[in-house]
């Protein structure tokens, strides 16, 4: 389950990254990621519902900013950090609906909180790159990290 | 013919991504109107008319679909015809949604093609608009 959970978060990262802003993912293993992250936001998200859980997404500013810029058209170096965290925001909200509905079915419903943005993104940073069910990603060629941690209600899911 | 849109969601960057559809689309509209919630969209339509609105689902202060209900409950509001533009992919809720009397439901992230095929049918407007 966890393995199939992992290829469902790398194809729909991809699939999202690509529609919403022209941005092309590869999976990674831990030890391309780099061991810390400067510069980095991350996002969470509250899941409620047919199940409970968070989906957590971590990325330097590179790629924020670009994810900015194309889907605004602004210049990637002119992006606010105000802008980076916006993106990265709904980012991880698209991200959040496309999963549930791959993993669970358009049967269940549920109910997720307005991202949030986290302190200390460095942490998260080491936390994640080690955690066993945290997927990888390189996004053009920048290291993104997305972990689904999630409990289906097994009354709603029977 | 000239258009007013209002466009409800609480990211400032998806408002922008859907007037960019917009311009896009090359839609007959005149002006956008942004609002970050359900509570500012109700302010915005206190005396401003609008030919159609573009609402999100998950809002602070008032959700999308409060929105909707405060709308179908007015009786000029509910003649505004309202697109839902959400990550929402729950049939069940989307079928609430249907009931709840929206005019088209669109799935984030949605291509410039999905955005105008849907506006231009539930505005009726012709291809070439």
């Amino acid at each position: 389950m966890q393995h199939d959970q992992s290829e469902i978060i790398e194809q729909v990262a991809t699939e999202v990254l690509e529609q919403l802003a022209f941005m092309f993912a590869d999976p990674a293993t831990p030890d391309e990621l780099p061991e810390t992250i400067t510069e980095a936001y991350v996002a969470q998200i509250g899941i409620r519902g047919a199940a409970t859980g968070k989906l957590t997404v971590v990325a330097g500013h590179e790629i924020c900013a670009e994810l900015t810029a194309n889907i605004t058209g602004e210049e990637a170096d002119e992006v606010s950090i105000e802008s980076a965290v916006m993106a990265i925001g709904e980012l991880t909200n698209v991200l959040c609906g496309q999963m549930l509905t791959q993993i669970a079915g358009t049967d269940p419903v549920f109910d997720l909180e307005p991202p949030a943005i986290l302190d200390h993104p460095q942490d998260h940073w080491g936390a994640l790159v080690n955690d066993p069910n945290a997927v990888a990603l390189l996004v053009d060629d920048c290291p993104m990290v997305v972990l689904l941690e999630l409990k289906m209600d097994s009354a709603q899911a029977a | 013919m000239s258009l007013r849109i209002l466009i409800v969601d609480d990211s400032p960057i998806i408002r922008s991504v859907i007037e960019k559809n917009i311009k896009l689309a090359e839609l007959p509209v005149t002006e956008c109107m942004h609002a970050g919630n359900g509570q500012e969209a109700l302010n915005q339509l206190d005396g401003e008319w609008v030919d159609l609105a573009l609402v999100d689902i998950n809002m602070p202060v008032m959700n999308g679909v409060e929105l909707i209900e405060k709308m179908k409950q007015d009786d000029l509001l509910k003649t505004i015809p309202v697109i839902v533009a959400s990550t929402e992919g729950s049939q069940t809720r989307i079928d609430a949604l249907k009931e709840l009397g929206i005019a088209g439901y669109l799935r984030k992230p949605f291509t410039p093609e999905q955005f105008k095929e849907q506006i231009t049918q539930v505005l009726e407007l012709n291809d070439a608009a």
